[in-house]
């Protein structure tokens, strides 16, 4: 069975034989041309049909979709009727003399290129749309049906092209089985948005597809991962044709996470690379609950520029605006060790040799996190820096990493507001200005520590938000190393000792009027959402891949009855016994 | 002519939907209005051309106007870029209630 890897742009699972569209392929000849008076009098003709049409299918993806997905297609209309557009084709025809096929062919061809030439990618995504444009209307003008991707509704059938545009996605019958494969494409161009607003499965940039697939070949595509499977064996289907159905109506799903009685969880991502803001927004996440920015800092010999580091965050920021992502410092130490912090430095103090955090016989005890960073006070400030200049590209939100008690936090915000300042005074400071005010942007703190969790109320006073990493929090609150097989039975983060820190933590925040958000492993299990639900967490941040079944979860729940679950649950004397609790309640 | 320089404050910029927000706007006013950005210059009144302008948030653009209603259409419009005029700019993220 061959696999073929691309990027999964929109969830879900479809099964079936493909079907490939060639680029540009079935358009009628161009009927030999008329005079200038009777080409203009054409294209006028087929300019109003694709309004006509843009209209109806605005008004479908309105029903099916929603307003935001149907605005692509009034975008549409706007961009049709541009002088750019409409008004470089009739000039064409009218003052030049081309035939109106060549005038629209050159018009578009021209204007994509200007697109394709700007720095900005969401911007140069905007000649995939011109050309969908143009598309449109030399069908209309060849007095071609819009029926042109008839091919792709046949039952169970699986389309493969070389990129597919908002108008082709539009077309396709939901109610079939379908899935689409293509060579080319973006994570956020808008046939992508509206592939996951339609809950049809969709993986981008399979390289070769064209070549490699046959018409009539089996595949299964795996909107979520990225996988295209072709001609699988009777096992594997069986097991995608199982996954399909469970989560596969959530996957892709936009939509909020709300309980029966309305009460909204935030359902967000925690990535590890730039890359993986597109599986977020792919996985439907309504924001990033942490990017974790080790990343740019391990597996290499000097830290990152503020350079380095500025492209990394505006990159994530500009995918996801206007989410927010909530980036978190520096959390090296511990198992992550970064050598060239070891090496002599003259300001500091690494050098002496029970403080230096890699030869620590317990580093997860050890100089990591917002400790380091306070230590390396400017590998703090040149992060600091690129994360104040990225600001602007989005929503962002600053999460400081092992804090135990209110002077680190307040160190932090005394160093932000000295690189604000510094950035102020700089020649990026009008840039700066707005999107790095110190008003918008928020400072989170994540309680991992027992002492951070027993001072949670202190710390939301400080603090903007809590984020709860539950990882770090078990294996400190249970004193068992997560790293370590031996102890593994005793790390258990549903334990009550663990639970009713985190739900004393959560209510400290809520009292405080601030959010309280959980990062850690146990967000992404279904299981213990009504859990989370009951303390009144207001953001669960989990793997991409775990968001469709969490959301699934929470909406078969009230938030009163998870409340009186969760008092249960924090009655228990043991793990197992919240377990059976959670595995009794939610089997039926 | 009335003509003013306004730095972008508009999260996304002028991209897509503000583009088409904005074009729509010049439209209500009699004048001919062009936006400027370094040496590009934009018909105020098409969507294309100032997304082609690619100006984002904290750049400079400077709008001119020539009519009648110049003076209203250039407060109005260097207004609008000093606020987050396409605030729910979130195409995707959620399907309409119904």
């Amino acid at each position: 069975m061959l696999v073929l890897k691309g990027i999964g742009a929109s969830a879900g699972i479809a099964a079936g034989r493909v079907v490939v569209r060639a680029a540009d392929a079935a358009l009628p000849a161009e009927p030999p041309p008329g005079d200038r008076q009777q080409e203009a009098a054409r294209f006028a003709a087929a300019l109003a049909e694709s309004k006509r049409q843009l209209a109806e299918i605005a008004q479908a993806v309105r029903r099916q979709a929603g307003e935001r997905e149907a605005q692509i297609f009034a975008a549409h209309l706007a961009m049709l009727d541009d002088p750019l557009l409409a008004g470089a084709i009739r000039a064409y025809i009218e003052r030049d003399g081309l035939a109106a096929g060549q005038a629209v062919e050159r018009a578009v061809a021209e204007l994509a290129a200007r697109f394709l030439e700007l720095p900005d990618a969401l911007l140069r995504s905007r000649a995939d749309d011109i050309r969908d444009l143009g598309t449109r209307l030399l069908r209309n003008l060849r007095g071609q049906a819009d029926a042109a991707h008839a091919a792709g509704r046949a039952a169970g059938a699986v389309l493969c092209a070389e990129d597919t545009t908002p108008s082709e996605i539009a077309s396709l019958d939901t109610e079939q089985e379908l899935g689409v494969v293509t060579e080319r494409g973006a994570v956020n161009s808008h046939a992508a948005i509206l592939a996951r607003a339609l809950g049809i499965p969709l993986v981008i940039g399979v390289s070769g597809a064209l070549s490699r697939l046959r018409a009539g070949e089996l595949v299964i595509v795996d909107g979520a991962s990225g996988e295209v499977l072709v001609e699988p064996d009777q096992e594997t289907l069986a097991r995608y044709a199982g996954r399909r159905q469970t989560p596969a109506a959530a996957a892709g799903d936009d939509s909020p996470a709300v309980t029966l009685d309305g009460f909204r969880v935030e359902l967000a991502a925690n990535i590890g690379s730039v890359k993986e803001a597109a599986a977020a927004l792919a996985a439907g996440a309504e924001a990033v609950g942490v990017l974790r920015t080790e990343f740019l800092f391990l597996d290499r010999t000097a830290p990152p520029s503020e350079e380095e580091q500025f492209q990394a965050y505006a990159a994530v920021l500009r995918a996801l605006a206007p989410r927010r992502v909530v980036i978190r410092t520096a959390d090296i130490g511990g198992d992550k060790e970064a050598a060239y912090l070891a090496l002599p430095s003259p300001q500091s103090e690494l050098r002496t040799p029970h403080s230096t955090f890699r030869t620590g016989e317990n580093p997860a005890l050890g100089l990591r996190g917002i400790r380091l960073s306070l230590r390396q006070e400017e590998m703090f400030r040149t992060q600091l820096r690129a994360l104040l200049r990225a600001a602007p590209f989005g929503s962002l939100a600053i999460l400081l990493p092992m804090v135990c008690d209110v002077s680190e936090v307040r160190r932090a915000r005394e160093l932000i507001a000295h690189v604000h300042a510094e950035l102020q005074r700089s020649d990026l400071g009008p840039w700066t200005r707005r999107g790095g005010d110190l008003g918008r942007i928020c400072l989170g703190v994540m309680v991992e520590t027992p002492a951070a969790a027993v001072l949670a109320a202190e710390l939301a006073e400080q603090a903007d938000f809590l984020s709860i990493g539950t990882n770090d929090l078990t294996q400190y609150v249970l004193a068992a190393d997560r790293t370590d097989q031996a102890v593994a039975e005793w790390y258990q983060p549903l334990h009550p000792a663990v639970l009713r820190l985190v739900a004393a933590t959560v209510e400290a925040a809520n009292r405080a009027g601030k959010w309280a958000a959980i990062c850690g492993e146990v967000a992404a299990d279904p299981l213990a959402a009504p859990l989370f639900v009951g303390m009144g967490v207001r953001e669960l941040s989990m793997t991409p891949a775990s968001i469709p079944a969490v959301k699934q979860a929470i909406r078969r729940w009230r938030k009163a009855d998870a409340a009186s679950l969760l008092s249960e649950a924090l009655k228990s004397k043991e793990a197992a016994e919240v377990v059976e609790l959670l595995s009794r309640l939610t089997a039926d | 002519m009335v003509s003013r320089t306004v730095t972008i404050l508009n999260r996304t910029g002028l991209h897509a939907r503000p583009a088409a927000i904005f074009a729509q706007a010049a439209g209500r006013f009699s004048a001919t209005i062009r936006v400027l950005k370094g040496s590009q210059q934009a018909d105020a009144r098409s969507v294309l051309a100032l997304m082609l302008l690619a100006a984002g948030q904290g750049m400079e653009v400077t709008i001119e106007a020539d009519g009648e209603d110049e003076e209203a259409a250039v407060t109005a419009l260097a207004a609008m870029l000093k606020t987050d005029f396409d605030q729910d700019d979130t195409i995707g993220a959620g399907r309409s209630p119904s």
